[in-house]
């Protein structure tokens, strides 16, 4: 954890916040552009195929997995096309940080298999 | 940012038009109605009574359910197409006379209606064995439907009880089968009616000219009052409505009556409405409920066979089990009334 907070510091150092900011900014537009059809079609697939609810549930998760790793992939793609001869550990940083929100998202995912849907389908 | 649009800028560029095809694709509503397959669910999470809360069902009652979708995107009918187990058909008529935020309330009030009716069947049909239970309930007439030229439309919600209405020469009627007759003088009558809050509030309403007639459809059912019954009940909110779970949430209601688990651990499931008389009522969206059962792995499925007519939902769900190479001997239980699935669920418990 330390490692990773001196690896956000190094990175805030030699690009500063706006570029930063501006990075992911761009990978959150682009990765929206990408996921938000897939979301669309998992949604509207479900609601006809709603017997299927959980594995649909399941595939939903697995896009939410895949718009968080694509996010970070861009915004470190990015960062690196503003400075290819960063010094910054980006790479690391953006990798963890994309693992760690990806727990986080399959937690949440999980609650959502097994406690909201039960609720909802009363 | 700039970098990356950059980068990929040609993937944009060709596939800007693709994008939105689909985005089209994906958002365009079509005038049809799609119904598919839903899922179970469990009457228990919907009505609570507080009697033998130390007692434990094995098995689980539950209501089927189905997805209907009215005005699906090009996209969603052309999976429903594709669907083996959806039906597609025209925009029915209330979904083009009211907002689907309107079919959704007049579908919960159908819902709550039933779950009246069966808490009266299951109270009434455990009162013979247990002197503790105690029913009271009172007639209640509630706003159903709604014509376009209803005056004050806004004002009148569905599921307001009507009251009263001052008819001609002043007479106080309280009993919608007289306001035909008390209503033959004018044009504007003053109806009175409670909204859900209790509150009492009078709106004059006009009769259309042509037709002779307010504009508003009635229905009057039995409320059970749960403060005065015992044990007390509550009913939850749910997201599903309509009136098809009536038989099984009566059955789930006897089962939280007694002491004995009518379900023997098997997972029961079934459709069709329920009447006071305990006599069960035919249902719609047989196909997509048995295969919603069968998917959900049922042990037995409760269904109305009424009469030996094409309609039948029995005789339609055993064409469905044919068709889909369903096996339903002893799975496809024929009911005609709610001691029917009694006498069925008691004679499974005995032969075990």
């Amino acid at each position: 954890m330390k490692q990773y907070f001196a690896g956000w510091r190094q990175i805030k150092a030699e690009y500063g916040v706006k570029a930063i900011l501006d990075a992911f900014l761009g990978a959150f537009l682009l990765s929206t552009l990408v996921i938000a059809p897939i979301y669309f079609i998992l949604i509207e697939v479900l609601i006809v195929y709603f017997v299927k609810v959980y594995t649909l549930a399941v595939l939903l998760i697995v896009a939410t997995l895949f718009y968080n790793i694509l996010l970070h992939r861009l915004a470190k793609q990015s960062l690196f096309l503003k400075k290819p001869n960063c010094l910054a550990p980006v790479g690391k940083v953006l990798f963890w940080q994309s693992v760690g929100g990806s727990v986080l998202l399959m937690i949440l995912g999980l609650i959502v298999l097994f406690v909201l849907i039960p609720i909802w389908m009363v | 940012m700039n970098e990356l649009v950059e980068k990929y800028q040609h993937a944009i560029k060709y596939l800007f038009i693709p994008y939105l095809v689909l985005l089209f694709l994906l958002f365009y509503p079509l005038e049809y109605y799609v119904q598919s397959p839903g899922g179970l669910s469990e009457v228990e999470k919907l009505v609570n009574i507080e009697y033998q809360e130390e007692k434990e069902t094995k098995g689980s009652i539950s209501t089927t359910f189905v997805m209907g979708i009215p005005s699906p995107t090009i996209f969603q009918f052309l999976v429903g197409y594709f669907n083996p187990y959806s039906d597609l058909s025209v925009l029915p008529a209330s979904y083009q006379q009211y907002t689907p935020t309107e079919v959704t309330r007049i579908s919960n009030l159908d819902k709550v209606i039933s779950l009246h009716n069966a808490v009266i069947v299951a109270y009434q049909a455990r009162m013979q064995d247990d002197p503790a239970i105690i029913l009271s309930s009172e007639v209640k007439t509630v706003v159903f439907g709604k014509s376009s030229t209803l005056s004050h439309y806004d004002e009148i919600a569905f599921g307001d009880e009507f009251v009263s209405l001052l008819g001609d020469n002043d007479t106080l009627v309280k009993s919608i089968s007289e306001i035909g007759g008390a209503t033959t003088n004018g044009n504007e009558y003053a109806f009175t009616f409670r909204n859900k809050a209790g509150e009492l509030y009078t709106v004059n309403l006009l009769k259309n000219l042509d037709t002779g007639l307010f504009g508003i459809t009635f229905r009057t059912y039995e409320e059970v009052d749960p403060a005065l019954s015992y044990p007390i009940f509550t009913i939850n909110d749910s997201n599903i409505g309509g009136p098809s779970g009536g038989l099984l949430q009566t059955l789930a209601i006897y089962d939280m009556l007694t002491e004995t688990d009518i379900t023997h651990g098997k997972k029961i499931a079934g459709t069709g409405t329920i009447n006071q008389d305990g006599s069960v009522g035919y249902i719609g969206g047989v196909k997509q409920k048995i295969i919603t059962a069968y998917e959900n792995n049922v042990d037995v499925f409760f269904i109305p066979y009424l009469d030996d007519v094409s309609y039948d939902n029995y005789l339609e769900a055993v064409n469905v089990c044919k068709a889909y190479n369903i096996p339903y001997e002893d799975w496809l239980i024929p009911i005609e009334t709610f001691q029917n699935a009694l006498d069925y669920l008691n004679l499974m418990g005995g032969a075990e």
